[in-house]
């Protein structure tokens, strides 16, 4: 697949990845870096250990992880032990001519403690091929030959780490900043030799002594050094065979994405209309004096638009400016809905039409408007810096000040359905890697008037072992989210949500929607949302408050008794440079007041990948397993998988553990989601595909 | 990764519904090489006279086609396949090839144009403006040198026709390339030529199919 990325071989940038799905060797880690944006996933196996890891390089600086490992038999008569752990790495310098690469990295900084270790280290590539890596670890690393903390001679509290609190499943999650960097230390180091461009071999000193592991499921060390070779595979991903610890051999796979590569950089779907010269489209049929009906022309129009996979909701003739709302149900960037409806507007319009004005609309309500100039278009078509100059020329405002009747008679009410699989799945819980159920679901939308649309979603499983789970939930305070088992064992078809919704336009720069009913899987009421989002605004704010009860667990028509006001102030922005920030302050569904912090990498093609956390008034010890919620997402445009252009996304959020502090109402449509593909900031990143 | 971008596919969107286009995204999943008609290919097919037609393949992928000329406007001709996808040609120098995969978005060969037509040796700049994957825009600039291999013969409609092949050698900074061009004898015109879309698919092969000789 085309997604996997060069990885150029150049100074400090990882050649080989370890077992723990970091740059490293093959257990040690070295200071060097994966491209920026890459993502690679691995998994390791060594004697009864397994080791999935989720790397993400977020900066080109900074890379973090999210390991999920297994252990077998670690916890005696309980069974093996599934661990989750995240690291975070930082280059702190990068390589020079003379001097080497330098990084810190903290493994498994808030988890269950098993693999907890910080450390220091530096690499050096010598002529190309061979790089040395030596450093200083603490904490796990500090197995064979340490000494005592270096670090003590700047304050005694470094001198001791008290007990890692492995073991003790209620207390992780949290930070372990009170054991960074103390008790004893030791030293490690390696190196690697490029033997080709695809064959790399690894040696190793590594101290740790695998003493838990030892004790608990019998691991034997015998000496500190690991051998390994290391193919490169002709999709990037790596292969590294190793000779470990003396005892034991390792494997480890890994494979590497690189978000800015989609599987068809322009993509496959049809290509757009070339504009026709204006003297052909003046004497077209339609735009003669004699026949020129505007019925006729409008039908056109309609027809042309929904060639293109737009659908004509709005039409206004103002003289030299023609208006116009489309809804765009085919591409993923608003951008090429806006180049697609531009051209067929210059290949249908008469020639009187100077300029177009192009609305974005979402069941009726207006996103926003974009206004383009006629001769623009003709002049920028096959220009080669034409999208960004054909930007440079657009004017994008807040919306179109709708006049009577200009609503086409054909836009509502409008009914739409969808129905096919579905896959939810759910990964790392504390039982099982993977829980996952496939079924058969259907979506009903009927708009019956601008803004106002009834839906329906419902599913029917069909196989999976989401329902399988027997935990039951040890929560002690309200359970509005841990009962999730309950819900998968007793619903057969589900009606997932039943809601009448209005979305309209108090006023410039305000959306406002109200929705009523059965609003997600476990809770249905009233919902009531107010967004302020200026058109060329990075920032928009929003406020949100529901009442909702607790709906039955079999999913269907009833409700049980808990009910609760929840709701939030909400705070997005745009950060230069791939950032998106999103803060959310208020009362969550069991009644805990706090906020939710979200940070997002989000490239222009609409992949995205991020982390949350939600801290609350619920203690960490009253929250349970994992302290507080956490957990990171993904987010993948299908049109990055298939080439072809779509809407739809895949969306996946990997949480350690889903419990009851911090858990927010899931109601469908929240204003920022279905307004900012149409603001000048997204329009902006996604301009590139004007043209296409 | 094809069973596994498949199978996500097919668990994921396998919907049908009133967007048409998810069944056709399935199927282009399960059988990627099955040809797609696109209306606006079944229109122009059905034009008389028959526009003009323009042989084509990729050799990198072992496809080939026939493409019709859909307009041209401003000396930018714009030729369509029948799935829909088009190129851009400015006096039979490629311009811009969308709907293939590849990204290239447009192009400024003036200065090649006018060495290659003219049948002359020497160097030009050419600017190819490309479509990446993460939906930006990239500009980028080769330096070509356009050298005469001689005059060759070539079949139209298998009948010989004089021309003289021309090849253009182009160095970027990331890329380079090598486009040739079979040029009639007399009036200056590309009969035949092989150029560069990009490093997605590498080179395009075209073939003009005169109605006449």
């Amino acid at each position: 697949m085309a997604a996997a990325p060069a990885l150029a071989p150049s100074l400090a940038q990882a050649q080989s990845t370890s077992v723990y799905g970091t740059p490293g060797l093959i257990e040690t880690p070295t200071a060097e870096m994966y491209p920026d944006g890459t993502l690679a996933f691995t998994s390791g196996v060594l004697d009864q250990t397994l080791r999935a890891t989720m790397t993400f390089q977020m900066l080109p600086w900074v890379h973090g992880s999210f390991r999920y490992a297994v252990i077998e038999g670690f916890d005696g008569e309980i069974g093996d032990r599934f661990d989750r752990s995240f690291d975070l790495h930082f280059q702190l310098r990068e390589e020079g001519r003379t001097s080497p690469a330098l990084a810190l990295g903290l493994r498994d900084f808030g988890g269950t403690g098993i693999y907890a270790s910080e450390y220091l280290v530096a690499t050096k590539t010598i002529r190309d091929r061979l790089k040395l890596s030596g450093g200083i670890g603490w904490g796990r690393l500090a197995g064979r030959g340490s000494f005592s903390n270096p670090l003590g001679l700047l304050s005694s509290r470094f001198d001791t780490r008290s007990d890692p609190r492995a073991g003790n499943i209620t207390e992780t999650g949290r930070l372990d900043f009170g054991n960074w960097f103390r008790g004893e230390a030791a030293l490690f180091g390696g190196a690697s030799w490029a033997y080709s461009d695809r064959l790399t071999l690894l040696a190793e000193y590594s101290p740790d002594l695998y003493t838990k592991e030892r004790d608990r499921i019998g691991f034997e060390v015998s000496s500190p050094f690991n051998f390994g070779a290391q193919y490169r595979l002709k999709n990037g991903a790596q292969v590294t065979a190793a000779f470990m610890y003396g005892t034991t051999l390792g494997l480890n796979y890994s494979y590497f994405i690189d978000p800015r590569q989609s599987v068809a950089p322009g993509g496959q779907g049809a290509s757009p209309p070339p504009l026709q010269p204006i003297d052909r489209v003046a004497l077209a049929s339609w735009n003669l004096p004699d026949t020129a009906a505007p019925g006729r022309r409008q039908q056109v129009l309609t027809r042309s638009l929904e060639l293109e996979g737009l659908r004509l909701v709005y039409l206004e003739d103002a003289g030299g400016t023609l208006r116009i709302g489309v809804e765009n149900g085919t591409y993923g960037q608003a951008a090429q809905a806006v180049g697609r409806a531009a051209r067929v507007l210059a290949n249908t319009q008469p020639a009187r039409v100077q300029s177009f004005d192009i609305a974005l609309m979402s069941n009726g309500v207006p996103l926003s408007s974009v206004r383009i100039a006629r001769q623009d278009l003709y002049e920028l078509e096959h220009d080669p810096d034409g999208a960004w100059r054909s930007f440079a020329r657009a004017e994008v405002s807040d919306s179109l000040t709708l006049v009577r009747g200009g609503f086409t008679d054909a836009a509502y009410p409008n009914f739409s359905y969808r129905f096919g699989p579905y896959l939810q799945a759910s990964f790392f819980d504390p039982d099982a890697p993977l829980r996952y159920e496939i079924g058969a679901q259907m979506g009903l939308d009927y708009t019956a008037a601008p803004g106002f649309t009834l839906s329906a979603g419902l599913r029917q499983p069909a196989a999976g072992n989401l329902d399988d789970s027997q935990r039951q939930s040890n929560s002690v305070i309200q359970r509005v989210r841990s009962d999730w088992g309950i819900y998968a064992r007793e619903s057969d078809l589900r009606v997932e949500h039943l809601t009448a919704e209005y979305i309209w336009r108090p006023g410039t720069d305000l959306y406002a929607r109200t929705t009523a009913g059965y609003l997600e899987t476990m809770y249905g009421g009233l919902s009531g949302e107010v967004l302020w989002f200026p058109a060329d605004s990075r920032l928009a704010l929003g406020a949100e408050v529901n009442y909702v009860k607790q709906r039955d667990f079999d999913v269907l028509f009833g409700f049980q008794d808990y009910s609760v006001a929840t709701g939030h102030v909400s705070a997005y922005y745009d950060l230069p440079g791939e950032y998106h920030a999103q803060v959310d302050a208020g009362r969550y569904l069991a009644g805990d007041y706090g906020a939710t912090v979200t940070l997002d990498r989000e490239f222009a093609n609409g992949f995205k990948v991020g982390a949350f956390f939600t801290l609350t008034t619920v203690s960490f010890d009253d929250f349970g397993e994992g302290s507080f919620d956490k957990g990171i997402r993904l987010e993948i445009p299908v049109s990055w998988l298939t080439g072809r252009p779509s809407r739809d996304r895949l969306a996946q959020v990997i949480r350690p553990v889903l419990r009851d502090g911090g858990a927010r109402l899931n109601v469908r449509n929240r204003l920022y989601g279905v307004t900012r593909e149409a603001r000048a900031q997204q329009l902006a990143k996604g301009w590139g595909r004007f043209l296409r | 990764m094809r069973l596994f971008r498949t199978a996500l596919i097919c668990l994921l969107l396998a919907s049908c519904g009133d967007a048409r286009d998810e069944l056709d995204l399935l199927r282009g999943a399960l059988q990627p090489d099955a040809p797609r008609f696109h209306p606006r290919a079944n229109a122009l097919a059905s034009v008389r006279p028959i526009p003009p037609r323009l042989e084509v393949s990729f050799p990198s992928r072992d496809l080939s086609g026939v493409m019709l000329l859909e307009t041209e406007r401003a000396g930018v001709q714009t030729w369509l396949t029948a799935d829909g996808a088009t190129i851009t040609l400015e006096k039979g120098f490629l311009t811009s090839a969308k709907g293939f995969g590849s990204g290239l978005a447009a192009s400024d060969v003036r200065q090649s144009a006018a060495l290659v037509l003219a049948r002359q040796e020497g160097t030009a700049e050419r600017f190819h403006s490309f479509l990446n994957g993460n939906d930006q825009i990239e500009l980028h600039a080769y330096k070509c040198v356009v050298t005469r291999l001689g005059p060759e013969s070539i079949f139209l409609r298998g009948l010989p026709v004089a021309a003289q092949k021309l090849q253009e050698r182009c160095h970027g900074v990331a890329e380079s390339f090598t486009n040739t061009y079979w040029v009639r004898q007399g009036v200056p015109e590309v009969l035949q030529s092989s150029q560069w879309t990009g490093s997605f698919l590498g080179n395009l092969f075209m073939k003009t199919v005169p109605d006449e000789i």
